[in-house]
């Protein structure tokens, strides 16, 4: 009887935590909406930073292609994986293309408020690599590799569709 | 018509693949020992897995129909779902255990209830099969998002059906789940039937359900509620 009293407690408690954690997220989230605003405005200094330095290093090329991973704040292990094997494929594949700046590899956690916008922008419904293609500084054409859950079994196949796909999109250049 | 029995075979086999990829594999052993549990009574063994079935039937049938119609957004639908319902499934399913453990009465009247009254009350319990395929449909990983969304719903949209090969995804998602569950139910009845002990396993079969369920429930908390990465 007095263990079915202790593990009563235990469960109580712990469903009491979590539901002082849930409506604490809450709050943040509500918080979050405010400062979307001003961490807009931060984000576009960045931006402007950032891309004079990156004219420092790699030269800025106005037509590239850009392949983006986009995550979560939740890093599942076959997530991880997509993302490695993309790296990989892109890595071997494109070494001069990365280091002359026509090819770009981002990583970009859409649970940032600040990177809400690609999920409308490229339609994103799970963990996805994108492919972008960009001209004279705008981006003309963009495909989702959605392939890549279901070749995440063959590591080849992975990085050869990798591969095949940003060729294609480079070889319009 | 053939290029329809196509699209009809690729939703089962969706429904498959999203069964037996990795992600789910802590709520279809919950499903699997809820389903099995009444090994007595192999006809409420069966009810439960159909209701089971139906319920994951009509979650994926109400997404199909809305997206197909184009009401809501996928990318918005999606990201809701993985969102918001896995943060609630892990206190859910502690409940539920607690329940299946008998840690709280469920006469809470106090003065028991008859026999018959009784019976009926766990009669009704088959139906918790349903509101688990319903709440198991809906918790999304980042495996069955990609597989639903991403090649499902355009399948549905090419063919203009929200109707029938949603539906078709869900029997293929529960089909694994069914399969074991008769599977596992089945043999350790026909065991505890030798060696005459079909009561007292049925009692076990219980606690051991509420047991995963409380443990498949913190798991979740700890992930979606507390963020810790297991």
């Amino acid at each position: 009887m007095k263990l079915k009293a202790v593990t009563i407690t235990v469960f109580v408690m712990f469903l009491l935590a979590s539901a002082v954690c849930l409506g604490q997220e809450a709050n943040k989230q509500d918080i979050n909406q405010e400062e979307k605003i001003e961490t807009k405005e931060i984000l576009d200094t960045i931006t402007t930073v950032k891309d004079s330095i990156e004219t420092d290093g790699i030269p800025e090329q106005l037509h590239k292609v850009i392949a983006y991973y986009f995550h979560g704040s939740r890093r599942c292990s076959s997530c991880r994986k997509i993302e490695a094997y993309s790296q990989e494929a892109i890595e071997q594949g494109f070494a001069n293309e990365l280091e002359e700046g026509k090819l770009e590899w981002i990583v970009i956690n859409t649970d940032l408020p600040q990177n809400k916008r690609f999920i409308e922008d490229y339609q994103l419904y799970t963990k996805s690599l994108i492919i972008s293609k960009v001209e004279n500084g705008k981006q003309i054409e963009w495909k989702d590799l959605e392939k890549v859950w279901e070749l995440l079994r063959n590591k080849k196949a992975f990085l050869k569709y990798v591969q095949d796909e940003v060729r294609a999109l480079l070889g319009e250049n | 018509m053939d290029s329809f029995l196509l699209g009809v075979t690729s939703a089962i086999w969706l429904g498959i693949l999203t069964s037996i990829s990795p992600c789910p594999l802590a709520t279809n052993i919950a499903a699997i020992s809820y389903i099995g549990k009444r090994l007595a009574n192999p006809r409420l063994v069966f009810l439960s897995g159909l209701l089971y079935m139906l319920g994951r039937m009509l979650a994926y049938l109400i997404l199909g129909i809305i997206l197909v119609a184009g009401a809501l957004s996928i990318p918005k639908l999606s990201y809701f779902l993985q969102e918001n319902i896995n943060k609630y499934l892990g206190p859910i399913l502690i409940i539920a255990g607690i329940f299946l453990l008998e840690l709280l009465p469920l006469n809470i009247t106090g003065f028991g209830l008859s026999r018959r009254m009784q019976g009926h009350v766990e009669d009704y319990g088959i139906w918790g099969a349903f509101l688990l395929g319903i709440i198991f449909a809906l918790s999304f990983c980042p495996i069955s998002a990609a597989l639903f969304f991403g090649s499902l719903i355009p399948l549905s949209i090419k063919y203009d059906s929200g109707f029938i090969l949603p539906s078709l995804f869900g029997i293929g998602t529960s089909l694994p789940v069914i399969l074991f569950a008769f599977l596992i139910g089945l043999s350790t009845r026909l065991v505890s039937k030798v060696f005459n002990r079909l009561t007292q396993v049925e009692l076990w079969a219980r606690r051991i359900t509420g047991v995963i369920f409380v443990l498949v429930g913190l798991y979740y908390s700890l992930v979606y509620i507390f963020r810790i990465s297991l």
